[in-house]
Formats: C-alpha cells, structure tokens, sequence
C-alpha cells in the first residue's frame, strides 16, 4: 500500500493518495461483527526523502500487527509518515484529525520508523518523518520532537503509543521525564518503546506476537517487552507510564486492552509518579 | 540534533542524571558466545562443507501439552483451545502454549511474575550468569527433560544472561529508583561442534530474585541431515552482509571489509560507510518454530549492524546470510532472495 511510486508524486498529490489507501484501509478492517472498543492507528515508514536516514524495512512488521489485531479491534488507518509531524504535535489540526492520521485521534497508536535523541538536547527524543525537511526547518530531516506533543487530552485521547524505534526510550541518563513529560501529560496512560536499540529485521514477528499477546489479555507492556525481546535477544524494549504515586504506577503497567481504555486519565498535577520496565 | 532545537542545559537534568548513571543493568553474552562471535569473524563456519537439516516433529501438540501440565501443574484445572496452529491451555494465573509444530512451547505464572516487582533488588545484586546456567540446567531436567533431548553428538549450551529492570520517580520529592525484578538465561544447541544460530534450538528461562521460575520459551526441533554443502570463508560472508546491507539500508559498500585477525578486539567491523558489524555467529541457520517460514536449516550467519549518521541517529539491522557456496532461495529468509537477485545481475 506504501511503498508504491509515491515518492514520483507531489506532496499534495501523496498525502491525497495516502488517504485514500487509508480509507480503503479502514473499510476492509474494521468489521463492527468483530471490532472491540479499542481503535488503532498505524503509521509506518522505511524509507525516508532524498535517503536523509537509512533504509529500514517496517512495512511486513506494520502489516503483520494490523493483521493480528484487525479481527477483534477496529483498525482506523494504516498511514506512512509523509508531512506527518504536525500530526504529532499538540494544538495542531491534523493532531485530533483521524482521516490525516492524527496520534489523538484513536486510542492506539502503533508506528514504526527511525527514533533518535537530539545530539544537541538530550530534553528532545524523537521520530523520524519521511520529509528531508519540515516546514520552515532545512534538511536534511524532519522529526517529531517530544517536547511538542502532549498525547491524551484532545480528540479521542489518546490512551497507548507503541513505538518500534530505536532510543526514544532512554532511561539510563535521568531524562526520561524532561523527553516525554509533556506527552505524558496529556494523559497517555501507556508508552512502548526502545531504551536502545531495536533491531529491525525480526520486526515482524515482534509485532505479530505483540499484537497475539495482548488479544490474549496479558498486559501491554508485558506484551511489548517479551515480544520484541523474543523476536530478537539482543533488542531493548522499554514500557513507561504514569501513577499518582508508585504503587499506583506499577498497577497501570498492568493495563490492558480490555481495560486501558476505561481506567482513569492521570492529567498533569495527578501524576505523581513515571515508572519504567526494560529488558536488557 | 536539529539546529532549530533550544539548547537549554537543565543543571537539575545533569544532576539526575549523574545520578542514575550505570542504573541498567547490561544484558550479558557469556564467554562461550563471545568466543564463537569472535571465530564466526575470523573464520566462518571453520569448516569445508556442512549438511542441510530438516526440522522434523517428534511429537505432537496434545502430547506435549499433557506432558508439560503434568509436570508444571499436576493438580490444576485448565481450558484449552487452539489458537492460530497454536494449542493454548489457560488455568489459575498461569498459560502454556504449544507451537503447531509442538517442536516449541512457552509457559507464563502471572502469579509469579505479579510478585516480581515486590522482590526487586539492587541492580548489583542480579542473579549471576554461572548461577542462572545452574539454575535452567536444573529446571530443564526436571521439568523439560523430555521435550529438551540431546541426540549424539548434540549440546546445550548457555548464550546470554539478560535482566529484566525497572525504575522510577518520584514526582514530588524527586527522588530516583531502581531495581532488577527478573533474571533470563538464554541456552542454545551445539550439533557435532557447530552451533545453531538463529531463535531455533533456543531455551529461555526467567526467574524472579527468589529463584521462582516465571516463564520459559523453548523452540526444540528434531534435526534430519541431508546432503552437504560446500560452505564459504570467512571472507565471503563478509562479503555477503555488505551486499545485503547495500540493498537494506541503501548503504555502499566498502571494496571488502579486513577480515579481522584472530587475536586482539575485531568487533566492530565496518562493512559499509558508517555501517559497523558488531557480532557474527555462523552455524545452522534456524529462524524457529514461531518465525517458522523455513524450508530447510542451511548454513549461514546471523549478523547485527549498527549505523550512525552525523547527527546521532541509530539504526540497528539484524538477519542472516547463508553461507552455502550454492544455497536454496526461500520464501522465508529474505537474504536469500536478495543475494541470488545480485549473483544472477
């Protein structure tokens, strides 16, 4: 669905086709007979404008989560990560728009691309876009940066963000909370990522296996760590979330998908408390 | 990394982070891998020629399942149902499922693992490498004994201890903690002196601090050899990760990466500008029961590589090169497809 001869086409034409592609997505997913009450978003890429960051290979692991997951929750888009920034970034409109792939238009955001922290602020991590360049900003490269999204309080609200990228997760240098306070915030209630690297190559059957153990109800951080830590010993899986204290933090690390969605939002002044699990 | 980002340093955000330095507790490749990695760079798989294997089920699903409930949880009440292939028993706090194959099972206590946090430790006080070795040894022949079974010639062999760890903070006070709550040995299998590499032939065993088993995965294959395969040096699987990293990461290759010398630190070596090899591990290649896409167990090498670009961002590419001088082109190992696509240009 992605990788066809976008890149021959303008942006407008692109994000136009994108949706399109998404919409057909959506119809051939979401069946109410099955659908549970969750409803994901996946957007995904691997390869990025003029080659400004290495080719990785995402889409088998990013097809293979939707169709684990499809059968008994609603799917609502399946997007790349064209001219996407915006819709990471809070207060913008494409944030709460579900037809542009917004993160808080749906409760689950999977995505798949590139991670770094910024080499001259270690307060920013970050995921890569397709673009050499954002708006207003040079090439090469553009990133959604933490610091600019606060995920939980608008739109949908969105509750989980699973990310197969590398880094974003740090913890062993005391910043996570400068990188991912604002995002949190908002009331994110769950967050899946890398401490380290994640090696792209058995991304499929991590994502398979993410998806399978969470529709078995094991809790989506146990989910997250052991399936990535399965599909390859030597990745770095990292769950995080937030409490009013630390005992409440580490009962939410038991969220599921049966049960995320209806917990309690912990918003700004409530949260007390940021936990974190990691393998390796 | 980005000149549009503020480069504000926060004198809290250092002194936290003095603080939580050296708090991970690192994942740990035991001598024995470090030393096969390390002769995988040097010289490959050491050897003229090795068989072709089939993965062959001794066994089947309900069979396996009732075997290992009777030695898990003798006295519990249970539900069953198949799951894609897949055979999964669920009873009080506890599941076992069974690959369709029935060559791989994984086994999870919640009730354990809900208590793994409340016994969390000091990261120094992990449980050592040697002392988790002795401890899967022992849980194999107790319980696994007759899924684990060593033919002629065959061993097990412990790969890697890894650590499960969390942390946190609090908000208010500020204050910082940390703690390892599971401990993981990874084993794997030696067959007439070459190992399988790959998630086939794998046992992982987690335990909690009290010595409490908490889950276990094992992919466990009969082996059938077949006709042999003239296999390449060192130099050429080399050779073969650079192509494959030009096609997978857009990266050129170098003329030819040195093959290291044999003494002294050889990893990493880099394969492609900015592409670094950091560990090599040739034998039979087996993806396992759950990547199970396999035709047939050929000779080849997994391989990690990282890359970094000038502004810090990481990328790791992990796989698997055959190392058959001929080698059959399957579905399932995309290095296959991409290697004969070049050898036939």
């Amino acid at each position: 669905m992605k990788r066809m001869s976008l890149a021959l086409l303008s942006t407008a034409v692109r994000n136009a086709f994108m949706l399109v592609a998404g919409a057909v997505v959506l119809m051939g997913f979401a069946s109410p007979a099955t659908a549970g009450t969750v409803h994901f978003g996946v957007r995904c890429q691997s390869d990025f404008q003029s080659g400004w960051a290495p080719t990785i290979d995402v889409y088998g692991a990013c097809s293979d989560f939707i169709s684990e997951i499809q059968p008994v929750e609603y799917v609502d888009f399946y997007f790349n990560l064209h001219g996407a920034q915006t819709a990471f970034y809070y207060g913008q409109a494409a944030e709460t728009c579900n037809g542009c792939g917004g993160a808080d238009s749906v409760d689950f955001l999977f995505i798949a691309t590139h991670g770094t922290i910024a080499n001259n602020n270690a307060n920013y991590a970050g995921y890569a876009m397709w673009d050499n360049a954002c708006s207003g900003t040079n090439p090469p490269g553009c990133i959604a940066w933490t610091p600019s999204m606060r995920f939980g309080s608008s739109g949908q609200q969105l509750k989980v963000l699973a990310t197969f990228s590398c880094d974003t997760f740090k913890n062993s240098d005391g910043l996570f909370w400068n990188r991912w306070s604002s995002a949190y915030k908002g009331g994110l209630k769950i967050g899946v990522g890398g401490h380290d690297l994640l090696y792209t190559g058995n991304d499929t059957t991590a994502a398979t296996n993410f998806a399978y153990y969470m529709r078995q109800n094991d809790s989506i951080g146990w989910s997250w760590l052991d399936s990535v830590y399965y599909a390859n010993n030597s990745n770095h899986p990292t769950v995080a979330n937030t409490g009013a204290n630390s005992t409440d933090c580490w009962n939410r690390q038991g969220f599921t998908i049966n049960n995320v969605v209806s917990a309690p939002v912990l918003r700004d002044g409530q949260i007390g408390y940021y936990c974190w699990s990691n393998w390796n | 990394m980005k000149n549009n980002i503020l480069n504000f340093a926060v004198a809290a955000s250092i002194a936290a982070s003095a603080m939580i330095a050296g708090s991970v507790a690192r994942a740990e490749d035991l001598p024995g891998t470090k030393a096969r990695q390390q002769f995988s760079v040097t010289q490959g798989l050491g050897r003229s020629s090795l068989p072709v294997l089939q993965r062959a089920s001794a066994s089947d699903q309900n069979a396996v399942s009732a075997g290992l409930i009777g030695k898990l949880r003798p006295a519990s009440v249970y539900q069953t149902a198949t799951l894609g292939g897949k055979l999964r028993t669920t009873g009080e706090q506890w599941s076992l499922e069974v690959s369709s194959d029935a060559s791989g099972a994984e086994y999870h206590d919640l009730a354990v693992a809900a208590l793994a946090h409340s016994l969390g430790r000091p990261l120094s006080q992990k449980i050592a490498a040697a002392e988790l070795e002795q401890k899967g040894r022992a849980f194999i022949a107790s319980n696994l004994a007759s899924q684990i079974v060593l033919g002629q010639g065959e061993q097990l062999v412990a790969l890697r201890a890894d650590y499960r760890t969390e942390g946190g903070q609090d908000l208010t006070t500020g204050v910082n903690t940390s703690a390892v709550v599971a401990n993981r040995i990874v084993f794997g299998r030696i067959l007439g002196g070459v190992p399988v590499v790959g998630n086939g032939s794998k046992v992982i065993l987690t335990f909690t601090n009290d010595g409490s088993l908490e889950s276990f995965r094992y992919d466990w294959p009969a082996y059938q050899a077949g006709d042999a395969l003239q296999v390449v040096s060192a130099g050429e699987v080399l050779s073969r990760v650079q192509q494959v990293m030009g096609v997978r990461a857009n990266a050129a290759p170098m003329s030819m990466a040195p093959v290291p010398g044999i003494a002294g630190k050889e990893y990493p070596v880099e394969v492609a500008p900015n592409v670094q090899l950091e560990a090599l591990d040739c034998g039979y290649y087996d993806s396992g029961s759950t990547d199970g896409k396999l035709k047939s167990i050929q000779p080849g090498c997994t391989y990690l590589t990282v890359s970094q670009d000038a502004n810090g961002m990481r990328v790791g590419h992990a796989g698997a090169v055959p190392a058959g001088v001929s080698f059959a082109v399957d579905a399932g190992w995309m290095e296959t497809q991409i290697l004969s696509a070049k050898q036939a240009q």
